[in-house]
């Protein structure tokens, strides 16, 4: 079951802009391995989505440059690939669903017409076939009346529904990776239970790889084996979930989860915040990028590039203070 | 500690939407955006009203500084009604009424410089005497908010989400309002940046002892802030409960399965999950019994017909509006 599915390389992906160039994505390296679920967790701009979006190379052309670094897919070397191979290689191996599911489907097709189209440019199918093969798709994924559905355009469906129908196109071909750039995040929580339920599902019938990126700590408890947390372009801490939860050891999440409000808890203490804000991405690259808002900093923070350091087996963090004998303790010091 | 006075009472307050038929020939439809909401709020409190988009929240808010008018029911402020007013007992009005809106980016106005923005209530309230009188004020609410001074005169678009959300929270409350409607004031923003702009709404609101009616969809951040907490469902109040009661004992099936649905707060929490078959059903046109009927997994015969109204349940005025729970008060 271990057997590595993905493995990126110290990823380097640059936006050049008029203002200088931004280190978007600087130097991320992470396994997933087939049917597990990894999780990408970090605040916006922190390098998440531009990840996701090197793997399968659908960077905005002319402007994002994936600099260094190498993504192997179950042995093929996705940066090496042409634009023909590409075609068949996203959809077919790897399929991606965004966060927006009403922006996703066009909304000048119905549902049926944009799904048969789909199910055409990969196989060789009739209409009629075709249409079946929707029509069944759709009621993998729970939707009832999946007839009435294929008839419908997207305006006329709601979030839930539209994501549950890009969730089934995109298990269509049976994929062997799904990326789902923040599938949930504009559902309510209702519905976006009942969407990340389909995709563990989903996940478990077909033993699909799932790379989820999102910003909600409580998604990753729920869904994933593994997590990496991301700051400022860079892998801060990469670890198993329940050791991230239990004994995580970057300050950067310790700022994060502290500053969830948490629904069971009786305190009236104040949240815990993480002071200032994350830096200019075209200035990074010379210190650790956390030195600034960091607790702990010293001088060696602010001078050299952290590393990231296998501390126990399978926990990767990058912190010179954690690195030092002893270490740091979360809450050693009082955020000022 | 809160102060029972009532400040703002609403009485079966309701407002309508029309809306067009799909296509022109087609009569024109009503959506019932708020249906017979009653809610005493104390002065003092952080009410929270929380629920799903589409379910009238925003609408609630809304209706309560002016925004929208109401199409039936009442508003009182202190007592006096006011939506029956003339414009200038209005105008006093809206010093005791502010609001925060949800995006940072939008209720900014671009050519304003952040101190102009800060200024144009006091300016246009007339709160102020003299260009210095106002220059000091605006000073103090900078520090207030936690801005930096130095940042002035710059514009909205050189602020971060964070800083234009403060400068938002400073704009309300420059002159002295006793009530402020926070309209998701965070969803916008970033976990480390949420949770500074929540401890300054809380810090604010101890110092001047202010009101907050506080709209989210996050029912932890809500919880966080709030002393009571109402639960809207299709544009009516399907429970109204203290702060710490919704986690403990919570009563309607609606917030229960709202309760469910929210992500565990660590990988080994094994949460029971109580589904909510199918979708949230369209606010437009009539609709027979409770809202909930569709999608209830205990409903019962009478919710088909009736509506349920809210009703005392328990201690610490914990009300909800189930025929589940009718028994216990007959």
């Amino acid at each position: 079951m271990s057997e590595a599915l993905l493995t990126v390389k110290d990823l380097k992906t640059y936006f050049y802009t008029s203002g200088g160039v931004s280190k978007a994505v600087d130097g991320v390296s992470f396994q997933i391995n087939r049917g597990e679920i990894m999780g990408i967790v970090g605040e916006s701009g922190s390098g998440k989505s531009v990840t996701s979006s090197s793997i399968i190379r659908l960077l905005p052309s002319g402007a994002g440059k994936i600099v260094s670094g190498s993504i192997d897919f179950d042995g093929t070397d996705v940066l090496a690939l042409n634009k023909k191979e590409l075609l068949s290689f996203r959809g077919k191996e790897v399929s991606m669903i965004f966060q927006n599911p009403m922006t996703s489907l066009s909304p000048v097709f119905k549902v049926g017409h944009q799904m048969t189209e789909l199910i055409r440019t990969r196989q060789k199918a009739d209409r009629q076939t075709a249409y079946r093969m929707a029509e069944e798709a759709l009621m993998k994924v729970g939707i009832t009346d999946a007839r009435r559905r294929l008839d419908s355009y997207p305006y006329e469906l709601s979030g839930g529904m539209c994501q549950r129908v890009i969730i089934a196109m995109s298990i269509l071909s049976s994929p062997k990776m799904i990326i789902a750039d923040e599938p949930t995040t504009a559902l309510d929580v209702t519905i976006q239970a009942q969407v990340l339920d389909l995709l563990k599902e989903m996940q478990n019938i077909y033993q699909t790889a799932i790379l989820l990126i999102t910003h909600n700590l409580g998604v990753v408890w729920k869904m994933c084996d593994s997590v990496m947390v991301m700051y400022a372009g860079k892998t801060v801490e990469y670890t198993s979930c329940s050791n991230l939860y239990h004994n995580p050891l970057h300050p950067y999440t310790w700022g994060l989860l502290d500053s969830m409000p948490r629904l069971g808890s009786e305190s009236e203490e104040e949240l815990s915040t993480i002071q200032g804000t994350p830096p200019d991405l075209r200035l990074t690259g010379t210190c650790c990028n956390f030195s600034n808002r960091c607790p702990y900093a010293n001088e060696i923070c602010k001078s050299v590039v952290p590393e990231l350091k296998e501390l126990e087996p399978g926990h990767f963090v990058a912190c010179h203070r954690q690195c030092e004998a002893g270490g740091l303790k979360r809450g050693g010091v009082d955020q000022a | 500690m809160i102060d029972n006075s009532i400040i703002l009472q609403i009485k079966n307050l309701s407002k309508d939407f029309e809306v067009k038929g799909k296509d022109l020939r087609r009569k024109k439809s009503v959506l019932h955006a708020l249906k017979d909401i009653s809610l005493d709020i104390r002065e003092g409190e952080v009410l929270g009203i929380i629920g799903e988009s589409g379910c009238g929240k925003s609408t609630l808010g809304r209706c309560i500084v002016g925004l929208h008018k109401p199409t039936g029911g009442d508003i009182l402020f202190e007592g006096k009604s006011i939506l029956s007013v003339s414009s200038k007992e209005r105008f006093e009005l809206c010093k005791n009424i502010q609001m925060v809106f949800q995006d940072p980016y939008s209720s900014l106005d671009p050519r304003h410089t952040a101190a102009d923005s800060v200024a144009e209530p006091m300016i246009v309230h007339k709160t102020v005497k003299g260009r210095q009188e106002l220059e000091n004020k605006v000073l103090e609410l900078f520090h207030q908010v936690g801005l930096d001074i130095q940042h002035m005169n710059r514009y909205p678009h050189e602020f971060s989400g964070g800083q234009r959300q403060r400068l938002n929270v400073a704009r309300a409350i420059s002159i002295q309002p006793k009530v402020v409607v926070c309209d998701e004031p965070v969803s916008a923003l970033d976990v480390s940046i949420q949770a500074q702009v929540i401890n300054l709404l809380k810090g604010l609101q101890k110092k001047y002892h202010l009101t907050y009616i506080f709209i989210s969809h996050d029912l932890s951040v809500v919880k966080y802030v709030s002393d009571r907490i109402a639960i809207m469902y299709l544009g009516q109040i399907v429970e109204l409960c203290n702060g710490r009661d919704i986690y403990k004992n919570p009563l309607h099936p609606y917030t229960k399965a709202l309760l469910s649905a929210i992500p565990p707060e660590s990988p080994d929490e094994n949460k029971e999950r109580i589904t909510l078959e199918g979708e949230i059903s369209s606010p437009i046109g009539d609709r027979e019994g409770c809202p909930l009927a569709g999608r209830c997994p205990q409903c019962l015969e009478r919710c088909k017909k009736e509506v349920p109204s809210l009703l005392q349940c328990g201690e610490d005025g914990h009300k909800v509006a189930c025929f589940l729970y009718d028994k216990g008060i007959v």
